[in-house]
């Protein structure tokens, strides 16, 4: 019963760990394909433009700057949007660009005005398309969902450690009789602790395991369910819901324990 | 071995025990012998160091009231064997394990807790009933595996608090007996009781104990 209780606490904990960590790699790849568009003067050269992409590429906070000519844009906008409009006018509208990915650390768009503002100046340029606007929503929303996943994660834990310090004291408190003759026959009370101390981690450690077990089985499940989370490695989870199980059977043990063996005499 | 000097005991106000008198040498046989409420089984507590007196010193081998400190009252149990009217057998565990439980809990190895075990059982005839549990053995015999148990560390002296309450007369001549085979090989026994027929079969030095004093000490 009290592995029960205690792997159910530790699959809300160990799932909710997932999302969050999903969360993360989620808004790492979506900051990694942050852009800003750098759109260059008609009958610019396309060494011209690659020498213009190298210097951009130099620049601190830029990952990546990619050349994409008239015909490569025309090509692209096609693919998004079909032929209609491009075939309704004369010649190609499309100017060519350099495409900036930024580095995808620090304040995204704080480094984006900085690129912008430092390429707005140069003759070659016509204009920069930073998205400015969306990408501070992004971060915005980010902080949130960051923020969220802290109190929500920190609330969770404590449950958690609650529910697994709960099941500990009802098995510390069930054990009473065994705890009366340890102090009857001469147990000193570092064994009696010990000995409670280490069946609260194995608890915990057992709930560690099946949990993660039961995650891992299950990942193929929600994952087709959102597929946007990626499930954290079997290697990884199990391991973690272990020590954490571990770790909250020793807390939940050592916080009834005392009052236990105060409360058992040998009346 | 024990002795009690000018011993008090308060509870809530109400005076318990009153400047108690008694030592018990090595080997001897003490009945506290008096009707319930008069103090004995605080009276057991006391040697146990599970109570403090209030007032006066007990004296337990070589520790006291006065100066013993809490980590070394599990070594002085360790050598005072004690057994209760309800038994106090673990549920859980067969004849075998709660025997040699006391063993396990203050180190002893594997093998000679075993051999320990084993001997005490065959003492007592149970050892065809070592893989029982205490649901399924009379009053009697679980009176004699607590008695085997408080018996595992060899102690000095064991305290038997109305051991033979719950038991027929036939059975509480058998724990009788084994109190007495155990008191020949050297313990001491303390035991409280209030059935003044079964002292006067098994006749032993008694101190009767109302309402906290020792009416007549011998």
């Amino acid at each position: 019963m009290s592995v029960v209780a205690t792997t159910a606490a530790l699959l809300l904990l160990g799932f909710f760990i997932q999302i969050v960590a999903g969360g993360y790699d989620l808004s790492a790849s979506v900051k990694d394909r942050v852009e800003v568009e750098v759109y260059l003067h008609d009958g610019l050269s396309r060494r011209a433009a690659l020498r213009i992409a190298r210097e951009i590429e130099e620049m601190p906070a830029v990952a990546e700057a990619r050349y994409i000519d008239k015909n490569a844009a025309a090509r692209e906008f096609r693919e998004m949007f079909g032929n209609g409009f491009l075939e309704a006018v004369t010649g190609n509208p499309l100017p060519a660009s350099i495409r900036v990915r930024l580095e995808s650390e620090g304040n995204l768009t704080a480094r984006a005005r900085e690129v912008a503002k430092a390429l707005s100046g140069r003759k070659e340029v016509e204009g920069v398309d930073a998205g400015e606007a969306w990408l501070e929503a992004l971060e915005r929303f980010l902080r949130i969902a960051s923020g969220a996943g802290v109190l929500l994660g920190s609330v969770l834990c404590l449950a958690c450690g609650f529910a697994v310090s709960n099941v500990t004291k009802l098995m510390v408190l069930g054990q009473r009789e065994a705890i009366h003759v340890m102090r009857l026959v001469g147990a000193t009370g570092w064994y009696i602790r010990m000995t409670f101390l280490a069946g609260g981690c194995l608890v915990g450690c057992a709930g560690g395991v099946l949990a993660g077990t039961i995650l891992a089985l299950g990942a193929a499940w929600w994952t087709a369910w959102i597929p946007e989370i990626k499930p954290l490695p079997t290697g990884q989870t199990v391991p973690l819901l272990v020590l954490l199980g571990g770790c909250l059977g020793v807390l939940g043990s050592l916080s009834s324990l005392n009052r236990v063996l105060r409360a058992v005499t040998l009346r | 071995m024990v002795e009690l000097r000018h011993v008090k005991v308060l509870q809530q106000g109400r005076t318990i025990l009153s400047d108690i008198n008694f030592e018990v040498d090595r080997g001897e046989f003490v009945y506290l012998l008096g009707p319930m409420g008069a103090g004995k089984s605080t009276l057991l507590r006391l040697v146990l160091f599970e109570e403090r007196p209030d007032d006066g010193v007990v004296f337990v081998g070589d520790y006291d009231s006065g100066s013993i400190r809490e980590k070394d009252i599990p070594f002085l149990r360790r050598r005072v064997g004690t057994v209760f009217q309800d038994f106090r057998l673990l549920s859980d565990r067969t004849v075998y394990e709660n025997v040699a439980f006391a063993l396990e809990v203050i180190g002893i190895s594997g093998k000679k807790v075993k051999q320990r075990t084993l001997s005490l059982l065959s003492a007592m005839d149970l050892i065809h009933k070592r893989d029982a549990f205490p649901e399924h053995l009379s009053g009697g015999e679980q009176q004699c595996v607590a008695l085997a148990r408080a018996l595992a560390n060899d102690p000095f002296v064991l305290l038997a608090d109305e051991p033979t309450a719950n038991l027929d007369r036939d059975t509480a001549d058998l724990v009788m007996k084994i109190l007495g085979d155990a008191n020949a090989r050297g313990t001491a026994i303390i035991m409280a009781t209030h059935d003044k027929s079964l002292v006067e079969r098994f006749r032993r030095r008694t101190l009767k104990i109302e309402g906290g004093r020792v009416v007549q000490p011998k």
